[in-house]
């Protein structure tokens, strides 16, 4: 989960929604508090934290294994190499 | 035409006498100054996120590029024009571009931008890429930047509207008359009357997911204007960038003005077999291009090797780009001492290509009372990382704009509105809302647009892979119609889609016609530049039938300064 929050602290100031260019997190109706709702189209930009004035989202960066890089099989499929055997060697 | 009543009944109907779509740098410096021009006029930003916060000029890892008095400026035009741009730029545009450069770097920092000085307080200036000439001024970080800008506009009563897509534009008798779009929290309909639109909501990035910054670019300004009858121009030219491959990281300028160095496999120094010249500081695709070739010839992986660098190198690279940072430490590689593979990253089109424009103003061509500015428009033709190209020129091409666009709607009344046309769009754009479970889902579709794109119309391509990339494409499309939306933020991925997939075929069809390479575009089937037969611009349209078609038109290097000796 590369977006934590830490709801005791949230106060529902909504500014990591504001602050939020993938429209990730909203204002839960109940709690009033910040919620994420759409993680998959989180690019862990940090926009969020930056933004909280009450210090309670972390966001951490999984590295990507380079064999995992999908643009860069794509570009590999593309040219004829397979990125199974390219990428296999790569570390970070 | 239809009384406002009737539209009322469609959706929530806004006037304005200037409407912006997009909050980015151009957008907002569209707004400062439309109202500077004419504080009585009604202005109106409108963002898919928020001013401010959102697209690549809020995301700029913190470096301005500017001319300024006492630079080189004679040499840095030619190197722009003939270098960088490779001539597909409009040499009428250039030198008031980069003058102007000066100019709106000084007004940011007279708003309040934190730009870094030097221990006398003086500007710090660096090298920058792409070129021999050009300078940039270090800033602390992108979204400070853009807010800066936004609250110019908010002290002069900018009206500033969020969380809203504008999809389509509303065309009277060949005229702009406005637009429509949605909330993308709740899914309410708008209808934007205007006497003036200027669209600042970029480019288009055909990554799978959203990479920093660049969910909101997906191609909205060349598609609507497509689909309204307008024209692409340099549609072939397709950018992309580099960066580390375990992580999205900007920050190219800053590593490789530091004199960070890409080796290959075999520890050879790859630029210095592409651009010995400029060596890692070439054009961004350059290197990108550079590093996939090194890749096709059995010479990959590439890396990034900063060992060499001095520990106050590193440590200003580190200071500058904190994410960068972080994730280093979080992963314990030590920039000083390890090698980071180094990738192309994904592909987008980046002011290369987009909506033709008739001048630095933005001025769309052939649609009056619409412009269209920064990396919606095509105005840049090629050109990577200059003053009259990069980050401030959007700013300085939405201050023109505004200018423009103040003056026009000044003069004009607003436009009656189809309320016809108004209800096709709604219908058309609500219809994934209707889909039942079962059907597409938007990431499946995304995911295949990202590999189609990404494996053909690429940074290498060729006839076969282009025209498997068009039949792919239409195969993609004919399952638009089974994309399902649950709710108004998928509303807002899947419309996002068909205007990628739009603009992806713009693309493929416009690298087939350019049979030369040039700038962004390289065809592996036609690997050098011609400039006896192509100095041409490729300009593309989309027919009634829904067809791309695409057209050759010459460059009229034959009135400007600087020509090819073959012309």
């Amino acid at each position: 989960m590369p977006v934590k929050i830490d709801s005791a602290g949230c106060t529902g100031c909504g500014a990591c929604v504001l602050s939020c260019p993938q429209d990730v997190l909203r204002l839960d109706d109940t709690q009033h508090k910040a919620v994420i709702t759409y993680l998959r189209d989180c690019s862990s930009c940090r926009e969020c934290l930056l933004h909280c004035p009450f210090h309670c989202i972390d966001v951490v960066n999984r590295p990507r294994k380079v064999a995992e890089n999908f643009t860069m099989k794509q570009y590999l499929i593309g040219l004829g190499i397979d990125p199974k055997q390219a990428l296999s060697g790569s570390k970070k | 035409m239809v009384k406002r009543q009737g539209l009322a009944t469609l959706g929530t109907v806004i006037d304005t006498d200037i409407l912006i779509v997009g909050g980015g740098i151009g957008g907002l410096f569209a707004a400062v100054k439309a109202k500077d021009k004419d504080s009585a006029l009604d202005v109106l930003l409108v963002d898919k996120c928020e001013a401010g916060l959102a697209g690549p000029s809020a995301h700029a890892a913190g470096i301005v590029i500017n001319w300024q008095p006492g630079d080189n400026f004679d040499d840095y035009l030619k190197e722009i024009i003939i270098e960088n741009s490779e001539y597909l730029i409009d040499q009428d545009y250039v030198p008031e571009a980069v003058r102007q450069s000066y100019e709106r770097v000084s007004e940011l920092i007279d708003w309040g931008v934190d730009v870094q000085r030097d221990a006398a307080g003086n500007q710090i200036r660096i090298p920058v890429i792409g070129t021999a000439y050009g300078y940039g001024t270090p800033f602390l970080g992108g979204t400070q930047l853009t807010w800066k800008v936004r609250m110019q506009g908010v002290k002069r009563g900018v009206r500033l509207m969020s969380r809203t897509f504008v999809t389509d534009l509303l065309m009277t008798d060949g005229k702009c008359a406005g637009a429509v779009g949605f909330n993308v929290g709740n899914g309410k309909f708008y209808i934007f009357r205007a006497k003036a639109t200027i669209l600042g909501n970029g480019t288009v990035f055909f990554g799978r997911r959203p990479q920093m910054g660049q969910a909101g670019t997906t191609g909205d300004a060349a598609a609507a204007v497509l689909r309204a009858g307008g024209v692409m121009r340099n549609a072939e030219q397709v950018w992309a960038t580099h960066g580390p491959a375990a992580l999205d990281s900007s920050g190219v300028h800053l590593i490789f003005g530091s004199g960070g160095i890409i080796r290959n496999a075999k520890g050879e120094r790859v630029m210095e077999k592409y651009n010995p010249k400029l060596l890692e500081r070439s054009r961004r695709y350059e290197v990108a291009r550079a590093i996939l070739l090194e890749w096709k010839e059995g010479r990959g992986p590439c890396y990034l090797d900063c060992s060499h660098l001095s520990p106050e190198k590193i440590t200003h690279i580190k200071t500058s780009l904190p994410r960068l940072a972080i994730a280093l430490q979080q992963w314990g590689i030590d920039l000083a001492r390890d090698k980071i593979e180094w990738v192309p990253y994904g592909l987008a089109m980046q002011c290369v290509g987009g909506v033709r424009v008739d001048s630095g103003d933005g001025a769309v061509s052939q649609m009056p009372g619409l412009w269209a500015i920064g990396n919606a428009s095509d105005f840049v033709g090629g050109a990577d990382s200059t003053a009259a190209t990069a980050l401030i020129a959007s700013g300085n091409m939405g201050a023109r704009a505004g200018v423009r666009a103040a003056e026009y709607a000044a003069g004009v009344h607003s436009l009656p509105i189809d309320e016809q046309r108004v209800h096709v769009l709604k219908k058309e754009l609500f219809a994934p809302m209707q889909v039942k479970t079962g059907a597409m889902a938007h990431s499946d579709a995304a995911t295949r647009l990202a590999e189609i794109v990404h494996q053909h119309i690429g940074l290498l391509k060729d006839e076969a892979r282009l025209k498997l990339a068009l039949s792919e494409l239409q195969e993609l499309k004919d399952k638009f119609s089974a994309l399902a939306a649950k709710d108004a933020h998928e509303l807002m991925l899947v419309q996002g889609l068909k205007n990628k997939e739009l603009v992806a075929k713009a693309c493929a069809q416009a690298s087939l016609a350019r049979q030369e390479s040039r700038a962004c575009h390289y065809r592996l089937d036609y690997p050098s530049r011609d400039d006896k037969k192509w100095l041409k611009w490729t300009i593309t349209t989309l027919d009634k039938d829904g067809k791309i078609k695409v057209r050759l038109e010459d460059i009229p290097v034959g009135r400007w300064k600087y020509q090819p000796a073959v012309a």
